[in-house]
């Protein structure tokens, strides 16, 4: 064992994991390092959890970080020294990072200082038919239509192309943010969204390979402002993909909000609406529509009905597998990802590094929330007993079965409005996984209930009317989960929950982030039933918060009333 | 055998003398107990600096030839005289010098063959003081072009832990012939980074034919000699306990007491292996040496063993190997010297300065930096789940993790206060609260053996139950008619029953044992008859019978033993040269080759000594073979084989070796 240094914040493990000591003196240096060169995994306490990967390192190398300077501060920061296997990674890594270029000659060329490694390159199976032409000692002509493919392949051997032949301009717009809303709200981007567009695409033009890649803000921050400063930066013609309908709508109230475009500039290509117009919002769900399980994508054509000059990703890590496959036969657009995280479940960072870019600007959820910008959350776990009849019927029901019973735990009922008289005046989102639950609770409160069968129509109606105030609590689906903006939601209440899913939790607690207009903090609950599975489940569900340094208080619930009369729960419960 | 067991064995005539030796003595006012009087650095200094030439050459040469192996006299005369200038008569007398001083000790073979030996701990310790190494590290501002070229290691002890741990968790049952689960060793092999190659390249179990891989082996084996593995009846089992390094020492120290008994154990199977394995240790830790230069004019012997022994220490996590240019190079991570070495500055390794304390963070992962000790990682592996093991290691509690803790007896007050203690912080409120909702489901309920009691009525069951002798032996009433009996009172309720005048049917299950072992051998067999402890060698590897199965030996060699025939020889032929009839020649000649002794002789007018090695005779008389003794520069041992016939020896004496320690070494 080396020794120590106990001046030092950081331990570097051979892996590339890395832990940072929140409190020592020296952390805000690292962090802000490690932002740069590795890739945040959890925060929960003391020791924060990095991890150096192959696509952190080429991040950090297309962002100008050389090898030695990695290797020079990590040592520096470490506090048992930098282990050999880990440093030798780095250099082999980030020495590969800008050895292999796609420039624009005559033709598309890949093109390497390096013979030794652009042979090695070009040795792999299938990347000959990527070629137009024999390879020369330095530099080989590629395919136009292959320049995706050759990058996502190469780069999942570990040889990073630098993409520098650059884009078409697409479509002129003539488009800006407004000074001001209809309403009189002035419009200005937050310094951290100027500077997210900033790396994305510089004023003053920038080096060559920029212009795509992904921004990571957290849930709250502000993304969809980047894309509309980048669309403004930009002033070409533009393709918004989204995960759902409500986002789609949501975009386009916020584009002709705060943009320049009228209606007729801006078009829906979601559900029944198929309008190509010179910024189009569409969702990845009807990009990978097809009629049979081996059939085409009809819908495919969308990227190439107009001359589009930028993409924008929206939630970048939930991208499905066939729109990369799409993405990779656009590099000559620019393309932007906006996502909350780069960690993708399937693990296919490298396909977001190669088809839409490097990272080009990060912020943490912790900081913003410190200035500010996003609302600090108060979480709570509410832990309800079962009733008298409930609770028989539980331990008695195949473990299957047992998850719903205690989801739909009838108590949750009174629960609920005990926590809903404790924020009368707030804007409150009771979010459940099950209909029959849902629309029991909304029965019983006389709350309207979106779910994913009602019309899109419908479904904004009610969400312009909690938006307005007129609603002051509302019953949603798992519908809600992702990219619905209901600014002024001030509390969550989860009644029931999709087993473990640590996104889902983390998604739900996403509603109610944005900073209000009052600086007001805002309420996560999450309705438990005690002695249950639901427990355990909940644990799991808020490790990824838990992780993101946020605290849950766990409080329970006493009913006031004999438990042996509890609210009679709805006959579909049961099923 | 290392000091201590000596010491613990040694007869009292022996103990007396030693107690009686002036400059032991001296240590023993100084408060020092024997152990440390005739032990440690301290003493060995002190011993080189009163000892003369010969006594230090010996000592040197038996480490040197021998390491902590056990020897017979003749075997050490036979090879040191080879490789120094000592006659045979100085090996005899010096070795028993170095037996009268507490160095050198000995043991008695049944058939009465005397065995010597250097205690094992301290033959290490004796090479440091009487060859101290000379190679200087590279120089601070070379440092960085070495290029490291050794594998990333965890440190023996980490390696250890894992495995041992394992066999706590599952246990490692043997069957009847001694051989382990075939599926659980190659699990335990591919969890550990040492590979079995690497122990196998190095030599140090000697031939295979083991029926485990030999990095499961090793472990195996260095469990049993550290005491952390025991053998009990069904194969080999982890102590739980913890004492000495193992507890709250922190982890290098555990790893220079692995150190310590890898060089005795598996350095000390070889002695040229031994000898580099020692030297190495004198250097310092962390700086880079360059191989060419690790030791003092090494033979070919030593120089393989060298390179064997760095990259045993290299897969051990201990060392560092480099290049240099085109020149090997390596460096120590831990702090290799013998601990009676180590100076009073600051130790070499990751400084304790929390007390080893480690990190639960509010999702229940636990960091466990280096410095953390072996007992409390030991704890650890107890009540939570390894995640990662390399620089800093973590560890999660976890559901599963926790109902493993229940099961060894651990419930939530236990973990949580011991957490807390040991990373000297209060539990982060959901660390705690995930604990106890974990921890309030386990322990409620268990499963054990247990006799049952039948009783025919309800009425004599009541009466049992009322007899103060009988409810003593009872667990707990289970129902109208029956009890629970307690495991171990079965034979007494029998009794008390019988007393009672109700004689209990007992009903008899076939043994577990028996329906498990179709053959009939129960597994564990070899371990039914154990040994008497210390008698048989404690390790995994077989190796021959320890010392400690010999008796010690009491009788240090006096002057008549050493020179048989003494008495009876005139005392001027040992006393002063004289000039003698040619045939009285032959008889002083012919004594000094019987001795293995030294000659003084006068040829012309020039005095020299001589070691007679043999006489022939002649048509004409008879003549001499033998060496000159001393080396003159640029001279070879070829160059003083002398040839002298009666006529040249003009006058001559024996030279013996004198006794006392301090003394010159002839009596010239």
């Amino acid at each position: 064992m080396m020794p120590s240094n106990q001046s030092r914040p950081l331990v570097a493990q051979s892996d590339g994991t890395l832990l940072l000591s929140e409190s020592h003196p020296r952390y805000a240096e690292a962090r802000d390092i490690l932002r740069d060169v590795a890739e945040l995994r959890k925060r929960p306490g003391e020791w924060h959890t990095y991890r150096i990967t192959p696509v952190t390192l080429w991040n950090a190398a297309a962002s100008g970080w050389t090898a030695e300077e990695v290797v020079a501060n990590l040592r520096d920061l470490a506090r048992y020294g930098l282990p050999a296997l880990l440093e030798a990674e780095i250099r082999s890594l980030m020495g590969r990072y800008g050895k292999l270029r796609l420039v624009r000659e005559d033709e598309l060329v890949l093109r390497s200082e390096d013979p030794g490694l652009l042979r090695e390159a070009l040795s792999y199976p299938g990347v000959d038919a990527c070629l137009l032409g024999p390879p020369a000692c330095d530099s080989v002509p590629i395919r136009p239509e292959a320049r995706g493919w050759i990058k996502r392949e190469l780069i999942a051997r570990g040889y990073p192309i630098v993409d520098e032949a650059g884009y078409r301009a697409g479509e002129a717009l003539d488009v800006e943010l407004r000074r001001t809303t209809e309403d009189g709200r002035t419009v200005a981007l937050r310094d951290y969204q100027a500077e997210a567009v900033e790396a994305f695409a510089p004023a003053a033009g920038g080096r060559r390979e920029s212009g795509s890649g992904v921004v990571v803000l957290p849930c709250g921050a502000g993304k969809t402002w980047v894309g509309m400063g980048a669309l403004a930066r930009l002033r070409c013609e533009t393709l918004i993909l989204t995960p759902n309908a409500t986002s789609v709508s949501q975009w386009i109230r916020e584009l002709l909000r705060n943009t320049t475009l009228r209606e007729r500039d801006v078009g829906v290509y979601a559900g029944e609406r198929k309008e190509v117009r010179p910024v189009t919002v569409a969702t990845y769900q009807i990009l990978t529509h097809r009629q049979t399980k081996d059939g085409g994508f009809p819908h495919w054509k969308l990227f190439v009905d107009r001359n589009w000059g930028l993409i924008i990703y929206d939630e970048v890590h939930l991208l499905p597998a066939p729109v990369f496959r799409m993405t990779a036969d656009l590099q000559a657009t620019r393309r932007l990802g906006l996502t909350a995280t780069l960690v993708r479940e399937d693990g296919r960072e490298g396909d977001v590094f190669a088809l839409i870019g490097p990272k080009r600007y990060d912020a943490a959820w912790k900081s913003l929330e410190r200035e500010g910008w996003i609302a600090k959350p108060t979480c709570r776990e509410v832990r309800v007993p079962l009733d008298e009849e409930t609770a028989p019927l539980y331990q008695a029901a195949p473990k299957r079965a047992r998850h719903r019973i205690a989801g739909e735990n009838p108590l949750k009922l009174d629960a609920l409005r005990r926590l809903l008289s404790l924020h009368p005046e707030r804007q409150t989102l009771i979010i459940g996984q099950y209909l029959d639950q849902l629309r029991f609770v909304s029965d019983r409160l006389g709350l309207p209930v979106i779910t994913g069968s009602m019309p899109q129509s419908e479904r904004e109606r009610l969400f312009d009317r909690f938006n307005r105030g007129e609603l002051n609590a509302l019953a949603v689906s798992k519908v809600a989960n992702f990219a619905v903006d209901l600014p002024d939601a001030s509390v969550a209440i989860q009644i029931s929950g999709s087993y473990g899913s640590r996104q889902e939790e983390a998604q739900r607690l996403g509603r109610i982030l944005r900073p209000k207009s009052n600086g007001a903090d805002v309420y996560f609950y999450s309705l438990v039933s005690e002695g249950t599975d639901e427990v355990e489940f909940a644990r799991k569900r808020q490790q990824f918060l838990l992780e993101q340094g946020y605290r849950y208080e766990v409080d329970r619930f006493v009913p006031e009333a004999p438990s042996s009369s509890p609210t009679p729960a709805p006959k579909e419960a049961r099923t | 055998m290392n000091l201590s067991e000596t010491l613990s064995r040694l007869p009292e005539k022996l103990r007396a003398k030693l107690l009686a030796h002036p400059a032991i003595q001296a240590r023993l006012k100084e408060g020092e107990p024997l152990e440390s009087a005739v032990g440690g650095a301290e003493w060995a200094r002190r011993w080189a600096a009163a000892a003369d030439a010969a006594s230090q050459a010996l000592l040197e040469g038996l480490i040197r030839t021998f390491a902590g192996l056990p020897f017979g006299e003749e075997a050490a005369e036979a090879r040191l005289a080879r490789a120094t200038d000592l006659t045979g008569a100085e090996i005899r007398v010096g070795l028993a010098r170095l037996r009268r001083d507490g160095i050198l000790f000995a043991v008695r073979k049944a058939w009465g063959n005397r065995l010597l030996y250097v205690p094992t701990d301290m033959v290490g310790v004796w090479q440091l003081t009487l060859c101290p190494p000379t190679a200087e590290p590279l120089p601070e501002e070379r440092e960085g072009a070495v290029e490291v070229r050794s594998p990333a290691r965890l440190p023996l002890s980490l390696e250890l832990l894992q495995v041992w741990a394992d066999i706590r968790r599952r246990g490692f049952p043997l069957t009847a012939k001694g051989a382990p689960h075939k599926a659980h060793v190659q699990k335990l092999a591919s969890g550990m980074r040492l590979t079995a190659e690497e122990i196998a390249d190095s030599g140090i179990l000697g031939e295979g034919g083991q029926p485990v891989p030999a990095n499961v082996a090793l472990a195996l084996d260095i469990g049993l000699c550290a005491g952390r593995l025991v053998r009990d009846s069904g194969g080999i089992a982890a102590k739980d306990e913890l004492d000495g390094v193992w507890a709250d020492k922190p982890l290098c120290d555990a790893d220079a007491a692995l150190l310590d008994l890898a060089t005795a154990r598996y350095g000390g199977q070889e002695a040229g292996l031994h000898w580099a394995a020692t030297a190495l240790r004198g250097l310092k830790p962390g700086r880079w040496y360059l191989k060419r230069e690790a030791l003092r004019e090494p033979g070919a012997e030593e120089r393989e063993a060298l390179g064997k022994w760095l990259k045993l220490m290299a897969s051990f996590g201990w060392m560092e190997l480099g290049m240099y240019g085109d020149e090997t190079a390596f460096r120590w991570r831990i702090d290799p010297a013998p601990q009676s070495f180590r100076s009073d500055e600051p130790a070499f390794g990751p400084i304790a300065s929390e007390g080893g304390a480690f990190f639960v963070q509010p999702d229940l992962e636990v960091i466990v930096p280096p410095e953390t000790s072996f007992g409390a990682r030991w704890k650890l592996e107890r009540i939570a789940d390894r995640m990662a093991c390399d620089v800093v290691s973590i560890y999660r509690l976890t559901r599963a993790s926790c109902v493993r803790a229940g099961e060894a007896g651990f419930g939530f007050a236990d973990v949580a206060a011991w957490l807390e203690r040991a990373s000297g912080m209060p539990l982060a409120e959901p660390a705690r609260r995930t604990l106890e909702d974990w921890f309030g489901r386990i322990g409620k309920l268990s499963i054990s053996d247990a006799k049952l009691l039948r009783v025919e009525n309800e009425e004599l069951a009541d009466r049992i139950a009322r007899d103060a002798q009988a409810e003593g032996l009872l667990l707990e009433r289970l129902g109208s008619r029956a009890f629970a009996v307690k495991p171990d009172g079965v034979k007494e309720l029998t009794r008390r029953l019988n007393e009672l005048g109700y004689p209990p049917a007992v009903e008899t299950a076939p043994s577990p044992s028996a329906a498990s072992s179709p053959n009939g051998s129960a597994p564990g067999k070899r371990s039914k008859n154990p040994p008497a402890p210390g008698t048989t060698d404690p390790g995994w590897i077989r190796r021959g019978p320890a010392l400690s199965l010999y008796e010690p030996d009491e009788s240090i060699p006096g002057r008549e033993d050493l020179f048989p025939g003494l008495d009876a020889v005139p005392a001027a032929w040992v006393q002063r040269p004289g000039r003698y009839h040619v045939s009285t020649r032959r008889e002083l000649v012919e004594r000094a080759i019987a001795w293995r002794t030294g000659l003084k002789v006068k040829q012309g007018d020039r005095w020299f000594a001589f070691v007679p090695e043999t006489l022939t005779s002649d048509e004409g008389g008879w003549k001499v073979a033998g060496r000159r003794r001393g080396f003159e520069d640029g001279e070879t041992a070829a160059d003083r084989a002398l040839e002298l016939s009666a006529d040249n020896l003009d006058e001559l004496m024996i030279e013996l070796p004198l006794e006392p320690a301090g003394a010159s070494r002839t009596n010239r």
